[in-house]
């Protein structure tokens, strides 16, 4: 009865109630679009930075994080990668050797990071075979074979199909020297790598550094996606990683304890930059709630004001101020309510379009964006989440009730004898 | 004489004292640079070599055998072990390249890795070409002399403006006979970087020369290269051919 009449009375000023709700609406739809931009984004840097480059969970020496020595190894390495292999409800395990040697084609020389990858299981953390832009991804056992970045290939001045020689000091001294053919040059999705990167098979760069079994990382990606900080199933996985690689093989002289990390550790830089993204989303959202806010604070006292002499003749028949704190607030939260039909109208065809077309973030001439040496792809597509909508949704009503609490309270407080004399 | 080419970087110490304005205002400093400079332009050489290099991580001795022109054309080959057996370096100039028999490829060294440790040793490539240099980018002040038959000339040399040296300070000790005993080497914060030992001195073919040369990191007291002449002969004919890149490969 009091919702019917609290209705009513919301289009006796059928245009100011449609204009506040509008507004809000936008502010919905705003926040839902922003919202989904930002997951867009949490997802791109999960995609790029976790399960390409750091994993989920990370097994290297202990000193591997801070010195990056070629000599950091985990020994033991082909054990250790068919013991992650084995732990079930993993999406994906590899193992990675890194080394710099000096690249040289039939004219030219440059240096190069050589990644040392099981070709296949690389494929299933980064997409490889898609970035080729000439030739194919390491395939089979790739034994004398390479793929160079797209930047080193240029340098080298070299094309699928030549062949480059590798020479470096190995871990025994020893000049390490080996010929492989190119056999696929590939954009990586990282600039740095673009131009120094060049990947071969994980055997083959053991052999031309000399470190048997040896790699520096091992990489697991669990089956979150949009892994967060402190994730439940990575940190879940970190114990089951160290429980698996842990034990070392008998006679090992010595094997160091590992360093077995998730990838927050690994890279607190990503850490940093979800949850800033995320922080900025809040913040963005209580801005523009705030204002929204404000609007229909304003909106609410008008009505109560100019109602004055009607509220007055209502506490005379004797209406309680419970009743009509109620009253103010319904109208309120029934314009809420419009505005979060509209806003989900609204917001819903932005979500849609940033799903579908996403927002393009090429800069200038064609440039593309990077954070931390790491090429993302300029297009941010939307990512829609359920439980950020109702948060949305659900955070307008508050809002609009939030706001009315005032104009209801003075509404309560009339004195019919005062507010029957108002004209 | 040329020595093979480590010896070689101490003589040319010699040969950059003599170009010195102390050197010049010193007789007995100048015939004794004079004497070192004769030692410093031997025609050639050609020595059989035994480099052991230690450092925390190997240990592992190599033979090689060595020919040289002048200050400007070095090859040297690797007998020893067998894994590296045939690789080759030549420098020519300012130049270096490393030939690989497995690959059969000769690579140039470039600009940025002459820094690079050559062979895996505490030698740098660059210390194969600024070996001929030193004279050209330094100024040598002599700072001790023998007395009464004991002690040693001490030379101590500073880079000269825009030399592209990584010295800050060059440190050399030469005994009454004029062969080279020490070379500290010190960065641009006057810190020790690391020491060339000359030791066991004794003749080969008819020269006073040092058999063995050690080089120490001073950061690292346990790591040291080693580079002893197994036998060395000077003023030998050598074909200018040795030193091309065709020649290399062979």
């Amino acid at each position: 009865m009091l919702a019917f009449m609290a209705w009513r009375n919301l289009w006796r000023h059928s245009r100011r109630t449609l204009i506040t709700a509008a507004a809000m609406a936008v502010s919905v739809a705003f926040v839902m679009g922003m919202l989904a931009y930002v997951d867009g984004m949490y997802r791109k840097m999960s995609e790029v930075m976790i399960d390409q480059a750091t994993g989920h969970v990370q097994v290297a020496h202990p000193d591997y994080a801070t010195r990056r020595t070629l000599y950091d190894t985990v020994p033991d390495a082909a054990t250790r990668v068919a013991a992650l292999e084995a732990l079930p409800d993993l999406r994906a395990s590899t193992a990675r050797l890194y080394g710099f040697a000096l690249l040289g084609g039939a004219e030219e020389t440059a240096g190069a990071q050589l990644v040392g990858v099981l070709p296949d299981r690389e494929q299933a953390l980064v997409p490889m075979a898609e970035r080729i832009v000439q030739g194919r991804w390491l395939e089979g056992d790739a034994a004398r074979q390479i793929v160079l970045g797209a930047g080193l290939a240029e340098t080298l001045r070299v094309a699928v199909g030549d062949q480059v020689v590798a020479v470096t000091q190995a871990s025994d001294g020893s000049l390490g020297n080996e010929l492989y053919e190119v056999v696929g040059v590939v954009t990586s999705g990282s600039v740095t790598l673009d131009r120094t990167g060049a990947w071969l098979s994980l055997p083959d760069l053991q052999a031309l550094l000399v470190l048997p079994d040896q790699v520096h990382e091992l990489i697991v990606l669990t089956d979150s996606r949009e892994s967060r900080l402190g994730d439940a199933l990575v940190r879940d996985a970190v114990e089951r990683v160290r429980a698996a690689v842990a034990p070392t093989t008998a006679g090992a002289p010595e094997a160091p304890e590992l360093l077995i990390r998730p990838w927050w550790e690994v890279s607190p830089t990503t850490a940093s930059m979800m949850t800033m993204s995320d922080s900025t989303a809040w913040l963005m959202l209580a801005i523009v709630y705030s204002v929204a806010g404000l609007g229909v604070l304003n909106t609410m006292l008008m009505s109560v004001f100019e109602r004055t002499r009607e509220l007055g003749v209502m506490k005379a028949l004797g209406t309680r101020p419970a009743v009509v704190i109620r009253l103010v607030l319904w109208e309120s939260a029934l314009l809420g309510g419009l505005a979060a039909l509209g806003g989900l109208v609204l917001g819903g065809a932005l979500d849609w379009y940033l799903v579908r077309y996403g927002l393009d973030l090429t800069v200038g001439d064609g440039e593309r964006l990077s954070s931390a040496g790491v090429l993302f792809d300029p297009i941010i597509y939307g990512v829609v989440r359920v439980d950020r909508i109702v948060i949305t949704v659900a955070s307008v009503l508050v809002v609009a009730v939030l706001a009315a609490l005032w104009p209801a309270v003075r509404a309560a407080r009339l004195r019919p004898i005062d507010a029957m004399r108002q004209d | 004489m040329t020595r093979a080419p480590m010896t070689r970087a101490s003589l040319a110490l010699l040969a950059l004292c003599l170009a010195g304005p102390a050197a010049a205002a010193d007789p007995t400093i100048d015939e004794l640079l004079n004497a070192a400079d004769d030692v410093q332009r031997g025609e050639s050489s050609h020595a059989t070599i035994t480099m052991q290099v230690k450092t925390e991580r190997y240990e592992r001795t190599m033979t090689m055998e060595s020919w040289a022109q002048g200050t400007e054309k070095t090859l040297i080959r690797i007998l020893q072990p067998e894994k590296d057996a045939g690789i080759a370096t030549l420098k020519v100039e300012d130049n270096i390249w490393n030939y690989l028999p497995k690959v059969d490829r000769t690579m140039k060294v470039p600009a940025g890795m002459m820094g690079g440790s050559w062979m895996g040793s505490h030698f740098t490539n660059d210390d194969l070409v600024k070996e001929s240099r030193m004279s050209e980018d330094f100024d040598g002040v002599i700072t001790g002399r023998p007395t009464g038959g004991t002690g040693e000339w001490v030379v101590e040399l500073t880079p000269k403006p825009d030399a592209p040296v990584v010295w800050g300070k060059v440190v050399a000790r030469i005994n009454p006979a004029l062969v080279p005993t020490r070379i500290e080497y010190f960065d641009e914060k006057g810190a020790l970087v690391r020491t060339m030992l000359f030791q066991d001195i004794r003749t080969m073919d008819g020269r006073q020369v040092p058999a063995t040369m050690l080089l120490q990191p001073a950061d690292k007291p346990d790591e040291f290269t080693r580079v002893s002449y197994d036998a060395i002969d000077f003023d030998v004919q050598i074909p200018e051919s040795t030193f091309t890149l065709q020649a290399l490969k062979r």
